[in-house]
């Protein structure tokens, strides 16, 4: 009966209805849905293993000046490498199930599919942004924090004025624990990208391992195109985890983020008018 | 016999006409001028000359190749493509092969019959002149002739000279059926009299601008070389190089020859997109060796475009064009894998018996493909390596047993290598019903490319490339490795399908 009230606070309220009832509600119940033991193991697998690998390679035979040198050569190599895959595989193949065995076409009857699919690209953003995140926050908080009352690594400062190597150093300024919230958020926000792009090809294509391993093949080929082409500093890579090249002005690293929004952008776009047609 | 009157008859008919007449004065004309110039030039030296000098000089003078006898070769070549195939030979051949066959003999024909005039041109030119069985003195100066005489360098190469005409009979004859072989070819996928015209026009001009403005500098790209045997001899340095390109090119003609049929059987013309964005992919990871510019040996080339990794020397743009080309195809095989592992149902179970027989039926064909990606790598970097400027002769020059080593750590260690990931990708894809976490743990599994991991090179991640031989270590090791590795796999595989319940 309210939609037929043309009255505009009317609406406003009856999208706060809807928006509090059934996506909120909804958001709550898929990430319940999805924290269970299982996942939870996945994640730590994913999160933790890599940094360790790496900071056990590199605790010795390496000279460093500064506690937050550590930090950015456990970063190097590992985790740059398999960025995109790390964090699509942290949530986005859940629903590579849903939509093999039918069951959106029962989803339907309950809620919405545009609902639906809105919620689980939600949750997606808030896990891969939580995923991306804590895999940098947990070494940056070991390394940084609990790693000098352990003395593992040797650290020989130098005098005189620090030379900051690597992009986003200028954060520093702020305090170290800023410089980390911002660095991590800032490979979080990536993180999200990278699994949005996934998880939105896959509801457009429906191919699953098309659509899982694109932004990957984005992401390698984008590497190795600006390292062959010596643009090192827009490359998707190295504006994410900025160890191997030397530090640049910080609006190098909207570039390739820019491009992957416009990317995301415009797949959400097309969901947006496919959903309606193919799966309702 | 009748049959054999018949057709002799018919041949004569349709061949003996005044256009071969007209060119056999054309040609008489030509070879007399020659003819007086020779004797001319020997009088001059006091040197006596004898037929061979003709006969060389007049098979393989390139203008008259270039300017008069290719012209007609290629309007022969239209003229068979255009007149004589009709939709009622189609019809009566059966298949484009066949057609395609025809229309070479077709051209042979034309072939055998230019060569017959020249042949009785020289032969009526030969009168008055001196036989012998052996090069002329004339022919072995070297110094002092106003332009290099072609029996004059071919007799440095060849002792004999019937065995150098033959070889400029032969490599003429080859050249030619492989540009007439591509005019067909591309009359057929395009169907259009058009492509086939400007295409010879083009070849012929090419002859032109790349014999006259080409830098003799880089023999590949100077097109009479592979028709004109003294050309070749001078821009490669060898007689056989020319040989060996003209024949490796009707090799390829002649595979897409027999696939043609294929192709229209099947009516998929559709342009496989993954595919071509893989090979621009390949062509873009294989870019960097272009821009070398030290490269003494195609050894090299081999290195630098396969170098992967190493535990010494780590370079980051090398394991990219190598987690590219190799990973690359991975993906695109568990691709059609996957596609193979959606579609499957019971009934297909049931079809097959069981499981081992279905992904057995299903590997074949990765094992074939993954012979023919490491066969068109190599050829590829191959032909690079020639536009390059690297000639074959270098890499005999240089140490042997290491281009010998080179060949089987690319061949059977990358046929190994590649053979694991995607056996190992299909084992956790199939245990855990999704192919993604396949690719996934392989891409994992590249992390011990990196250096500091794998130092005494025993997990199976990129074991085949290049960088590891110049490691110091022996390919032959890294082939038992991953031969270990392969029993391995294959045995849990067989467990894990050999099961007697099983969900899909």
């Amino acid at each position: 009966m309210r939609v037929f009230n043309s009255d505009f606070g009317v609406i406003i309220e009856n999208l706060k209805w809807e928006l509090e009832q059934v996506i909120l509600h909804q958001i709550k119940k898929e990430l319940l849905r999805t924290m269970n033991w299982k996942q939870i193991i996945i994640w730590v697998i994913l999160i933790i293993p890599l940094p360790i690998i790496k900071f056990l390679m590199v605790d010795d035979g390496y000279i460093y000046n500064r506690q937050i040198e550590v930090f950015l050569r456990v970063n190097s190599d590992f985790v740059p490498l398999l960025f995109p895959l790390l964090i699509i595989a942290a949530y986005t193949p859940r629903f590579i199930g849903e939509q093999k065995n039918n069951f959106l076409l029962y989803v339907n009857s309950r809620i919405s599919l545009k609902d639906y699919f809105y919620v689980k690209l939600i949750v997606n953003i808030i896990i891969s942004f939580f995923i991306a995140f804590f895999c940098v926050f947990i070494p940056f908080l070991f390394i940084m924090y609990i790693e000098p009352n352990l003395n593992i690594v040797t650290i020989s400062p130098i005098k005189g004025n620090i030379i900051p190597i690597t992009t986003f150093e200028q954060f520093l300024t702020f305090g170290t624990f800023i410089y980390g919230l911002i660095y991590s958020s800032w490979v979080g926000i990536n993180g999200v990208l990278y699994a949005t792009f996934a998880l939105l090809l896959l509801m457009i294509s429906e191919k699953p391992l098309v659509s899982l391993t694109t932004p990957f093949i984005y992401y390698i080929f984008g590497n190795f195109l600006t390292q062959l082409l010596n643009y090192d500093k827009f490359s998707p890579g190295s504006t994410i985890f900025p160890f191997s090249i030397s530090i640049q002005p910080l609006w190098t690293v909207l570039v390739p983020f820019c491009v992957l929004l416009m990317i995301v952008l415009i797949l959400f776009y097309i969901l947006k008018r496919q959903v309606g047609a193919s799966y309702e | 016999m009748n049959n054999f009157n018949y057709r002799l008859n018919r041949f004569l008919d349709e061949e003996l006409s005044i256009k071969w007449v007209i060119i056999g004065i054309f040609l008489y004309i030509y070879g007399f001028r020659m003819r007086s110039n020779l004797f001319i030039l020997s009088n001059s030296e006091s040197k006596l000359f004898n037929n061979w000098d003709l006969i060389v000089n007049f098979f393989s003078d390139l203008n008259l190749q270039i300017y008069f006898i290719s012209p007609i070769l290629l309007f022969l070549s239209l003229k068979i493509i255009h007149l004589e195939l009709g939709f009622p030979l189609l019809i009566r051949l059966g298949s484009y092969k066949n057609w395609i066959i025809h229309s070479v003999i077709q051209f042979i024909k034309k072939l055998f019959i230019i060569t017959c005039i020249m042949v009785i041109i020289i032969s009526l030119l030969l009168i008055g002149v001196p036989l012998e069985f052996k090069w002329s003195l004339f022919s072995t100066i070297n110094e002092g002739l106003p332009n290099n005489l072609p029996s004059n360098v071919i007799s440095k190469y060849i002792r004999l000279p019937g065995v150098f005409l033959f070889f400029q009979l032969t490599l003429f004859f080859l050249f030619f059926i492989v540009v007439h072989l591509f005019l067909v070819i591309l009359y057929v996928y395009t169907k259009s009299r058009l492509y086939p015209t400007i295409c010879a026009i083009m070849t012929w001009v090419l002859f032109i601008v790349s014999f006259k403005l080409f830098p003799a500098s880089h023999p590949t790209i100077i097109l009479p070389s592979y028709f004109n045997l003294i050309q070749g001899i001078k821009g490669f340095g060898n007689t056989w190089t020319p040989f060996f390109i003209v024949i490796l090119g009707l090799f390829l003609l002649s595979f897409l020859t027999s696939k043609i049929d294929k192709k229209f059987k099947r009516k998929s013309f559709t342009f496989n997109s993954k595919y071509a964005l893989y090979c621009i992919l390949v062509l873009l990871s294989l870019l960097p060796i272009l821009r070398q510019t030290n490269i003494r040996t195609i050894q090299e080339i081999y290195i630098l475009a396969f170098y992967g990794t190493s535990q010494i020397g780590f370079n980051f743009l090398a394991f990219m064009s190598y987690l590219i080309i190799f990973y690359g195809y991975v993906l695109l095989t568990l691709l059609s894998l996957n596609k193979e592992l959606d579609n499957l149902s019971y009934y297909k179970v049931l079809r097959y018996g069981n499981l081992i027989k279905w992904i057995w039926n299903s590997f074949v064909p990765i094992l074939k493909s993954n012979f023919f990606l490491l066969l068109y790598l190599f050829s590829f970097v191959l032909l690079i390596s020639f536009l390059c400027g690297v000639t074959l002769n270098d890499t005999f020059s240089s140490n042997k047993s290491s281009s010998l080593l080179i060949f089987y750590h690319f061949f059977i260690n990358g046929y190994l290598q590649i053979l694991f990931y995607i056996l190992f990708a299909f084992l956790i894809g199939w245990y855990t019903k999704n192919m993604f976490y396949g690719f996934f743990s392989i891409i994992t599994l590249s992390i011990f490319m990196l250096p500091g991991l794998n130092l005494l090179k025993f997990i199976p991640s990129g074991l085949n490339s290049m960088g590891y031989l110049l490691d110091g270590g022996s390919p032959y090791i890294t082939t038992f490795i991953l031969l270990l590795y392969l029993i391995v796999l294959i045995g849990l595989i067989y467990l894990l399908l050999n099961k007697k319940d099983y969900d899909i």
